[in-house]
């Protein structure tokens, strides 16, 4: 065994030049690194801070899954790819929330909306909320939509037809059959192949808490990694297993919550657009499928199993 | 791309480049910011882990640099960017450890030995073998908080002393003095030595 206590007698020029060389040698992960491995601890995320930010995404384009690469948050896709993949995310999306937060506008593929929790949009002028007196009472000062088609507030893409959305999507575009549901109002895609098929509110068809939108389907080219969303929710959030024609599915309730998918090649992708109501989703195959809207679990159920 | 990024962290970049980045982050350029944070945050890890307890380093690096996001407009221009993001940082680290409790286990351990053949250093040798390594960290983790924290700002992270200031928020005549005694602390506790090292 080494004599240790020979170090106390190191001239002072080489005891500093020891503590160097251990400063060298300590167990401290750099960033990126391939050696140490990083907590899984450390992935918590302040529920109040994310319910202070809304993110929308739109249209993201291909480098959707560079957002914590582009943060220089990312790890070479080496060992455990997927435990690092949540961790970096969610520190990316810490920062890109609180970058936004601070700035006020937009990062360029984001939009960025402001307001604690299910904030309403607000009306912008009294002209806007007189030309649609149909959606609330009128002793209530419940705000109407914006103008512009269902789900144009929400960041989700383009705007396209049915048709074009199963033409461009890189999966076959499914819809309710439900008929009292009948075609969607508007269809959208991004960049990403996301499609979202929005139904404005009407009866028998709640208001989320987006105004004026009962519903909104969301197909994603990815599966669901229920590890990943369930780490995301909050206290006030819940969530349960169901069954959704035979697929596993998962019902989110309560708070606005964030969504996690992993792409087609195993990166964890965020939703960044916070989710406007209880959400059911559920995977078949390659897809994903996310229904949210405010008609409770066993309508969600029963809607989603008409989608095929 | 990946590893280019890394010897942009572990040079020291040149306060002018800083400077521009800072700018244009004030300015709101976000993708300035990024190249900020890309610069440094391995220097903000490792300052983490040396005064976070363990499994909160991470966390209070995403503290920071957020915070620090927020502070840009408090930048003082022309002064040099690393100490005062590591302040940011340390300030974070010490707050999860107040927080964690006194002595909660702290991050900082010696890296398994990473150098195969190691001979019996000489007595007057700066380099250690992984025995006397692991001995070492075993009383650095010992000492307290500010004998630690200096001795770590100057040899681990490698600042000078008016950087060590800026990092750990002390006025600039304190470092030296400070050192001295943390040294000797060290060296106390080193000549005491009988049993054998702490690995944590």
């Amino acid at each position: 065994m080494a004599d240790v206590r020979r170090l106390a007698q190191l001239p002072d020029a080489a005891f500093e030049e020891a503590l160097r060389d251990l400063g060298r040698s300590l167990a401290v992960p750099a960033v990126p690194a391939s050696a140490a491995g990083l907590s899984a601890g450390t992935t918590a995320i302040d529920p109040a801070r994310r319910a202070r930010l809304r993110i929308e995404a739109a249209g993201f384009g291909p480098a959707r899954r560079g957002l914590a690469d582009r943060l220089g948050l990312g790890w070479p896709k080496s060992a455990r790819p997927m435990r690092r993949g949540l961790v970096l995310a969610i520190a990316a999306i810490l920062v890109l929330a609180a970058v936004a937060g601070a700035i006020g506008f937009g990062l360029p593929g984001l939009r960025i909306v402001f307001g604690p929790g299910p904030t309403p949009t607000p009306v912008l002028s009294p002209s806007i909320g007189a030309a649609s007196p149909s959606s609330s009472p009128a002793a209530s000062p419940t705000p109407t939509p914006t103008a512009g088609p269902p789900g144009s507030t929400l960041g989700l893409g383009r705007q396209v037809t049915l048709a074009e959305a199963t033409a461009q999507a890189p999966f076959p575009v499914a819809v309710p059959s439900d008929p009292t549901l009948g075609p969607p109002d508007t269809v959208w895609i991004d960049g990403v192949g996301r499609v979202t098929l929005v139904w404005a509110a009407k009866p028998g068809l709640p208001s989320t808490n987006e105004p004026g939108i009962g519903l909104i389907v969301t197909e994603l080219p990815g599966r669901i990694e229920p590890d990943y969303f369930q780490k995301l929710l909050n206290a006030q959030t819940t969530i349960e297993d169901v069954d959704v024609g035979g697929a596993a599915g998962y019902w989110i309730s309560g708070d606005p919550h964030q969504f996690i998918y992993v792409d087609a090649s195993g990166q964890p992708v965020f939703e960044t657009r916070r989710l406007v109501g209880d959400t059911l989703a559920w995977s078949v195959g390659p897809v994903t499928y996310r229904l949210e809207n405010a008609l409770g679990r066993d309508e969600s159920i029963r809607l989603a199993e008409t989608i095929g | 791309m990946v590893y280019g990024l890394r010897l942009a962290v572990e040079g020291r970049p040149l306060v002018d480049d800083d400077n521009d980045l800072i700018t244009r982050a004030q300015r709101g350029e976000v993708m300035a910011y990024e190249s900020l944070v890309r610069r440094y945050q391995d220097a903000a890890v490792r300052t983490a882990y040396l005064i976070a307890p363990d499994g909160d380093a991470e966390d209070a690096v995403q503290e920071a640099f957020v915070k620090a996001y927020r502070a840009l407009g408090r930048f003082r221009d022309g002064s040099p960017f690393r100490p005062w993001l590591l302040r940011i940082v340390a300030n974070e680290a010490r707050n999860r450890r107040r927080s964690a409790g006194r002595r909660a286990g702290l991050a900082l351990r010696a890296a398994e030995d990473r150098r195969p053949g190691d001979a019996a250093p000489s007595p007057e040798s700066a380099v250690l073998d992984r025995e006397e390594r692991a001995w070492l960290v075993g009383a650095i983790n010992d000492l307290g908080d500010a004998d630690r924290e200096v001795i770590a700002a100057r040899y681990f992270l490698d600042l000078n002393e008016a950087e060590t200031a800026d990092v750990l928020g002390l006025p600039r005549g304190t470092v030296k003095s400070r050192l001295s005694r943390a040294l000797g602390r060290l060296r106390d506790r080193l000549s005491a030595t009988t049993e054998g090292p702490n690995r944590g």
